[in-house]
């Protein structure tokens, strides 16, 4: 691919003839890929965008499709709409604000206190993040549903309280198990800032005279504010559009909310327009929320921090303190890692589950079952890996094309575009499969692993790309200059100093990818066809059956997702704020 | 034959018009320092011409043949012009060793590796970095990123390197001495240079041609010492950190020996200095005009008595004011003196006076060392 660098002309050697039109050719290169990155990303997103705006002006009556407002009217009039909306607001809410609290918290004792093993903390506040939301909602089933679940049981037999103490299921359950997923978004999000805070400005404060607490509520905390109201907007719209978590904990008590309810509507008898509708309704609130975040929070972010390396005084904690500390971490921690893992272990390992671990029942049974005995848990492993690995590695070539026009690109219309790419960002996974569900439905790709594949993609690609992004809007473009004007064609400039440049970041975006992939739930409910379940898929019609192998299997994807953590921590990479 | 030839090379940014119509010549193996303020469009003119920035008309020859050329739609890429770089960030590539990073040129030529590896050393023994070979290119100081940046110019012996501000991160002792190689450097290999830079002892001391820019233009080009001796415009002295004071032409007589005229100018009531105004046309009295002076040539003594006033009319030789010190610092070998004559301030730099703030002074200013220039502000366009 990459031709040689022929000097110019009269400097080495003698001009060589026909100079035009190997530049042309080579151009080409320079300008195509990126564009070509760019192009493919804006169909992924406005394909299913699309579809889904068309499908929901769609109505069937006797005559044929028409275009009608039939569907938004049915969809209006039907109080379920209402309340799976009410629910959806609730949780959503709910979430944000347990995640904020949480993770200002966590981030602040970890970043600015000498908390005993804060370096260890650091590192685990992040777990959860890695973690399936959907396997963290059944192994909380297993912790405390009513009657069977070891909390529920352990309060009952030494507390002799009663057995259904613990509301799992329900609007509550369901807030509860989100926050434990978002808040090591929050934390992300607040603990860059928190640490490159200029010391001063604290000090200031306190020299002029106000206390601990005051300089945390009137400056600590409004500097903070521009970071911590963008990350509470993405928790708000990300967790309030997760189907994971009320499938496991709403569902099973007839709770609806907006994404159990999109699944309803299009399992069988489907009404297709109706779910499209709702899709609409979910996307316009979504976009509306993602401009009003980059209009006026993300605009106001780089007021507060410097950019300059500044090492925070950190605050020497009373034993008092330390303890509250101490113990947030540990509860945090213990939620959700600790105790869900026990669960799923305890589960894994036994024939029959009764809600308490005998050693009669003690097995290696359902291990052996989903990973040598059945075809399906075999078929799912194989399709998780290979739309990881595959999805993972041709979302982050696309990503890094696209990084590169947005940031290296010609300068017409690059905040449009970056918007537009920026779209999936909010959507949530079922209302994107719903979309690629609608394209799909009467083409070949229908119940492939191709479509699966392209929805992941399409959702997902953005993470990749803000990930390149910042990574490449810190290298000085000098670097990538001089190598041209060394001789360097533009293709063997990528790959000897911009790639290597960037490898930090396209590790750090791919496993990031592979974690999502090995663990997405949404789209694919809706894409999945026999033979081309998930993992996840998996653990959803497994669910119904036996909860050993749900739990053998979901600790085998607990493995993989680990896996992937651990290799992320190996590369050193910061996580990017997406 | 000029080995780059710059013509009417115009580029703008939006509204910005960051290179207005530039045209210069370079001979082979000269060197020429485009001089100037930030902002001032001596970058823009080096990107050009490594092809990192397209203009919008005119064109650019390097050793005969077009590289650049608006109206013909030739625009051959960086890599196709064969040239070598250094900027001003070094640009060193942080992933890559010493030897990686100079040989890149080498490399990306598809050049065996035996020879890359020998051509390397052999520059690297140049610019006195043949220890650090294996070193990651981030491990070493500035001064040593900025030598790796210069051998990795000049490992393909390119005919024509670039220089964007390559020494403004370095401290003044070691600038001094990376002129010194460079100049050598430049002796043993015959390279042609155009060094961009905004400190007028580099630019003096390194190029054989100097061209001074303000707003995309050039104001001034010519050798070192005659741009330094005399300045061709009021932007052009200021530049050079000339006083400029604001005054209007009281007297004019022709110069009887060379061209121009002697002009007598009111810089404040009581204050009335001579200089010489170039050109064809007199001024008529009234006229606004610029006085610049050196500060080099505003000699200061203690007061001894009053200072003689010429009884005839015309210009003196010298001239000598009354005035008093505002303000003295010491800078070693010199000494620079704030003054006022008549509540008109000046620079003066001098030999140590010992003199204080406050004190009476002589002030004596030759005729022929104020430049006299018609008009009312130094940074005007045109």
């Amino acid at each position: 691919m990459d031709a040689p660098a022929k000097a110019l002309p009269g400097l080495e050697t003698a001009r060589p003839d026909g100079a035009p039109r190997r530049r042309s050719g080579r151009r080409l290169a320079e300008i195509a890929l990126p564009a070509a990155g760019v192009v493919i990303g804006m169909a992924l997103i406005l394909g299913p965008f699309g579809a889904t705006v068309i499908r929901s002006v769609l109505y069937w009556d006797a005559n044929g499709p028409a275009l009608s407002l039939q569907n938004f009217a049915g969809l209006f009039a039907d109080p379920r709409f209402y309340q799976a909306a009410g629910n959806t607001i609730l949780c959503g809410i709910g979430a944000t604000l347990v995640s904020c609290v949480l993770g200002l918290s966590l981030a602040w004792v970890v970043s600015r206190t000498d908390m005993p093993g804060r370096r260890w903390f650091e590192i685990f506040n992040l777990v959860p993040f890695f973690l399936s939301p959907y396997v963290g909602a059944i192994s909380w089933v297993y912790l405390a549903a009513p009657h069977s679940g070891i909390l529920s049981k352990l309060l009952a037999d030494v507390f002799g309280l009663p057995p259904d103490i613990i509301p799992i299921y329900g609007i509550g359950g369901a807030t509860f198990v989100l926050s434990l997923f978002y808040t090591p978004y929050v934390y992300l999000f607040v603990i860059a800032p928190m640490r490159q805070m200029d010391p001063a400005l604290e000090d200031a404060a306190r020299v002029h005279g106000a206390g601990f607490w005051t300089t945390l509520r009137l400056v600590t905390i409004p500097l903070l504010l521009p970071a911590l109201l963008s990350a509470a907007l993405i928790v708000l719209v990300t967790s309030a559009g997760l189907f994971d978590v009320p499938l496991a904990l709403a569902s099973p008590r007839g709770i609806r909310t907006m994404p159990t309810e999109i699944f309803q509507l299009v399992q069988y008898p489907s009404d297709l327009g109706r779910a499209a509708s709702f899709g609409v309704v979910v996307m316009t609130v979504t976009v509306l929320f993602t401009v009003l975040q980059r209009r006026y929070i993300d605009r106001r972010r780089f007021e507060t921090v410097t950019g300059k390396g500044y090492r925070p005084r950190t605050i020497a904690l009373r034993p008092g303190g330390r303890a509250a500390a101490l113990a947030l971490e540990i509860v945090y921690i213990g939620c959700g890692v600790v105790l869900p893992v026990i669960a799923l272990l305890m589960v894994s390992f036994s024939s029959i589950w009764t809600g308490t671990l005998s050693y009669a029942t003690l097995t290696l049974r359902n291990f052996e079952y989903v990973s040598f005995n059945y075809s399906l848990t075999q078929q799912a492993i194989l399709n998780s890996l290979f739309l990881a690995v595959v999805g993972a590695t041709l979302a982050v070539a696309m990503s890094v094309l696209q990084a590169y026009y947005v940031n290296r690109g010609a300068a017409r219309r690059r905040a449009l575009i970056d918007a537009v790419l920026s779209l999936p960002l909010g959507i949530p996974g079922i209302i994107l499969g719903l979309g690629f569900l609608i394209l799909a439905i009467r083409t070949p790709l229908y119940s492939t692993l191709a479509i699966i594949l392209i929805a992941y993609i399409a959702r997902f690609f953005p993470f990749a790309t803000r990930t390149v992004s910042a990574m490449l809007l810190a290298i000085n473009p000098e670097l990538e200059q001089s190598a041209r004007a060394s001789g360097a064609t533009w293709l063997q400039t990528m790959r000897y100093v911009l790639m290597p440049l960037l490898m930090p970041a396209i590790v750090a975006a791919w496993l990031m990818l592979f974690v999502i992939f090995i663990r997405e739930l949404g789209a694919t409910i809706l894409l999945y066809a026999q033979g081309t379940e998930t993992i996840s898929v998996a653990l959803v019609v497994l669910s119904e059956r036996s909860s050993g192998y749900v739990a053998a299997l979901a600790v085998i994807q607990l493995l993989l997702l680990l896996m992937a953590f651990s290799l992320f921590r190996a590369t050193r990479a910061s996580l990017i704020q997406a | 034959m000029a080995f780059v030839r710059i013509k009417d090379l115009r580029k703008r940014f939006g509204d910005l018009v960051a290179v207005d119509g530039v045209s210069f010549e370079v001979e082979e193996g000269h060197t020429l320092a485009l001089l100037g303020p930030s902002g001032c469009g001596k970058t823009t003119i080096l990107r050009c011409l490594a092809g990192l920035e397209t203009g919008d008309a005119g064109t650019i020859e390097i050793s005969g043949s077009a590289v650049f050329d608006h109206a013909a739609g030739v625009n051959l890429m960086p890599e196709q012009r064969g040239l070598g770089i250094v900027f001003q960030s070094y640009a060193v590539w942080p992933h890559m060793t010493v030897a990686e990073n100079v040989g890149f040129p080498l490399k990306v030529r598809r050049i065996a590796k035996a020879e890359i590896a020998a051509r390397t050393g052999r520059i690297l023994d140049m610019v006195g970095l043949a220890a650090a070979k294996d070193k990651p290119a981030t491990a070493l100081s500035g001064g040593q990123q900025q030598r790796v940046a210069l051998a990795r110019a000049l490992v393909h012996e390119p005919r024509l390197v670039l220089f964007d501000e390559p020494m403004s991160n370095l401290d003044a002792q070691l600038r001094a001495r990376m002129r010194m190689e460079l100049a050598v450097l430049q002796e043993q290999l015959g390279f042609t240079a155009i060094y961009v830079t905004h400190d007028q002892a580099e630019a003096f001391s390194l190029a054989e041609t100097v061209a001074v820019m303000n707003h995309g233009r050039i104001e001034s080009i010519g050798d070192p010492r005659s741009v330094f001796a005399r300045p061709q415009t009021p932007f052009v002295a200021e530049f050079l950190g000339l006083n400029i004071n604001r005054g209007r032409v009281v007297n004019c007589m022709p110069r009887d020996d060379a061209d121009g005229f002697y002009v007598e100018v009111a810089l404040s009531a009581d204050f009335r200095m001579w200089g010489v105004l170039r050109g064809e046309k007199a001024p008529s009295p009234g006229t606004s005009v610029l006085a610049c002076t050196r500060k080099e040539h505003i000699a200061v003594a203690k007061r001894a008595g009053a200072a003689p006033r010429p009884d005839v009319a015309g210009p003196p030789d010298a001239q000598m004011f009354d005035g008093v010190t505002r303000a003295a610092s010491f800078l070693g070998l010199e000494e620079e003196y704030l003054i006022a004559i008549d509540g008109v301030e000046l620079g003066a730099i001098q030999p140590p006076r010992g003199l204080h703030a406050g004190e009476p002074i002589t002030v004596t200013v030759r005729t022929e060392d104020c430049i006299v220039f018609v008009g009312d502000s130094p940074g005007a366009k045109g």
